[in-house]
């Protein structure tokens, strides 16, 4: 017992001498704390979330290189209006200027319905087929590339942006997959549009009473 | 070395211990005076209290004998005898007196008041002591004082009773007083006398009376002014006395919360500054536990 205590205390020590804390650290803690702030703030835990926005930005503040710091914004942005919340990325409008990013205008362009065709290469790769068939309205398509997407925050930021030209069957897989991730903002954003686009009285007074229940503390 | 030497050795060894202790000890004892020869004397007293063996004699503050022995005498009273040691037989002169000293602090001695001049006393003799006790004298000295501040006191009271008595020399004198100032008020001859003329003695004899019926008036005004005013007056007075006193209390009792608040809010600032310390740890230890728990490193922040 004593060897075994021995050696897994040499096997920390070695571990943690053979890290080495590179230069911008910084970079790194801000991109993990907002990563935190992701999961907690779709999954509703909002004191943690906010912590983890509110260290997130302070890492980002380090440095006169103010690109973290707006994606922060526009990241804040984007997941509101991924579960339905209205929001006019005020925070990253005030410093895009400073940052001057094409990516990062693009990106806002397109979260605010603001996208021009030139800005469409510029976006993130995931989104490329998505915006290009939305562009040729072509919903039956871009519905489709929702549901390749890899990651749950774009499918359900582009569910949001499409949630008017959105089939009831992809609205209730946005349920099932919040729901499966322990999403609550995404689950009762969903909940609620399938609500507004259903005429079955039932489902409806269903869906309220799901609501209802998540939005009960206790 | 053989055993009969070290016996000798042994044997002078104690006994050179012994000598040097026997030595010491009679060296000691000299040095107290224990070998010298004393001289008695003796002192006469009405009784023992304050007394005992051992008790000491000084002069000047320096023990030169004690009291050896007490014995009563068939008239009642004590017989003292006490011995002084050859150096300090040359203070015991002829009308020599020895006084108990009993001090308010510390304890009761005898001290000597020596004639010096005068012949040496021969040993035997018997001295005069007297009693002085600090705390009777005090009381004894205080005593005729007192008595005479009681005769004060006595003759200021039978003076003022004396005084207050309607055949007393002063209560006369006012009553004359009185008299003559009502004669003056009435006699007209003697007002006339003064004046030197009648319409002057009749004016001013009037002028008395209309101010004896303004007195009147003014008093009626001043007893309604009594009723009407000056009572409320007095009472709203002392009513606002009491709010403003009551005012100042609580200006003091909030002045010493004011300055209590004051030193919490140091102190919560303190607290704060604290807890922020804390959290900024904790915050550390929740970006290691970030990093530790991210499945892939990142430099980026990654969009949704």
């Amino acid at each position: 017992m004593k060897k075994i205590i021995i050696c897994f205390s040499l096997s920390l020590l070695f571990i943690g001498c053979s890290f080495k804390t590179p230069p911008n650290q910084w970079q790194y803690n801000s991109a993990n704390a907002f990563e935190a702030y992701k999961k907690d703030f779709l999954s509703s835990n909002d004191s943690l979330a906010k912590n983890d926005y509110s260290r997130a930005v302070k890492h980002a503040k380090v440095s006169s290189d103010l690109r973290t710091l707006a994606r922060i914004y526009l990241g804040e942005c984007s997941l509101n209006i991924s579960v339905g919340q209205e929001d006019e990325c005020k925070k990253f409008k005030d410093i895009q200027d400073v940052v001057n990013d094409p990516f990062l205008n693009a990106y806002y362009s397109f979260i605010t319905f603001q996208l021009k065709k030139e800005q469409i290469p510029l976006l993130p790769q995931v989104y490329q087929d998505f915006v290009w068939h939305v562009e040729n309205l072509e919903y039956k398509e871009a519905n489709e590339d929702i549901l390749k997407m890899d990651e749950v925050t774009s499918q359900l930021l582009a569910a949001s942006l499409l949630k008017e030209n959105i089939h009831n069957e992809l609205r209730d897989k946005m349920i099932e997959l919040a729901s499966f991730h322990g999403y609550k903002k995404a689950v009762i954003f969903w909940l609620g549009e399938v609500k507004n686009n259903t005429l079955d009285n039932k489902k409806r007074e269903e869906i309220s009473k799901k609501i209802s229940i998540l939005n009960t503390k206790g | 070395m053989p055993y009969s030497k070290m016996k000798l050795a042994v044997g002078i060894f104690v006994v050179i211990l012994f000598i040097a202790i026997a030595m010491s000890l009679y060296l000691l004892l000299k040095e107290k005076g224990t070998f010298e020869k004393r001289y008695s004397y003796h002192f006469t007293t009405e009784s023992a209290s304050s007394f005992n063996i051992g008790m000491p004699l000084k002069i000047s503050g320096f023990n030169i004998g004690v009291i050896d022995d007490i014995s009563l005498n068939d008239d009642g009273t004590v017989y003292m005898t006490f011995s002084v040691s050859k150096n300090n037989k040359k203070w015991l002169r002829e009308e020599s007196v020895l006084i108990l000293k009993k001090p308010l602090i510390g304890s009761a001695h005898i001290e000597l008041y020596s004639a010096i001049g005068n012949e040496p006393l021969q040993a035997g003799k018997t001295l005069n002591i007297v009693l002085s006790d600090d705390i009777n004298d005090m009381i004894s000295k205080l005593e005729p004082a007192v008595n005479k501040m009681i005769n004060i006191i006595n003759s200021i009271d039978s003076i003022t009773s004396y005084m207050d008595r309607d055949d007393s020399e002063l209560m006369i004198t006012l009553k004359n007083i009185e008299k003559f100032t009502s004669n003056l008020a009435n006699n007209k001859s003697l007002l006339t006398t003064i004046t030197g003329d009648k319409n002057s003695t009749l004016s001013l004899i009037n002028a008395l009376n209309e101010t004896a019926k303004i007195m009147k008036d003014i008093s009626k005004t001043t007893s309604s002014l009594d009723t009407k005013i000056i009572d409320p007056s007095s009472s709203a007075i002392k009513e606002l006395d009491a709010i403003m006193r009551d005012v100042k209390h609580k200006l003091e009792a909030l002045d010493a919360t004011v300055k209590a608040v004051g030193s919490y809010d140091t102190e919560i600032l303190d607290i704060k500054e604290q807890i922020s310390a804390g959290l900024q740890k904790s915050n550390q230890i929740i970006d290691k536990v970030d990093a530790l728990m991210q499945d892939e490193k990142k430099s980026e922040v990654t969009l949704p």
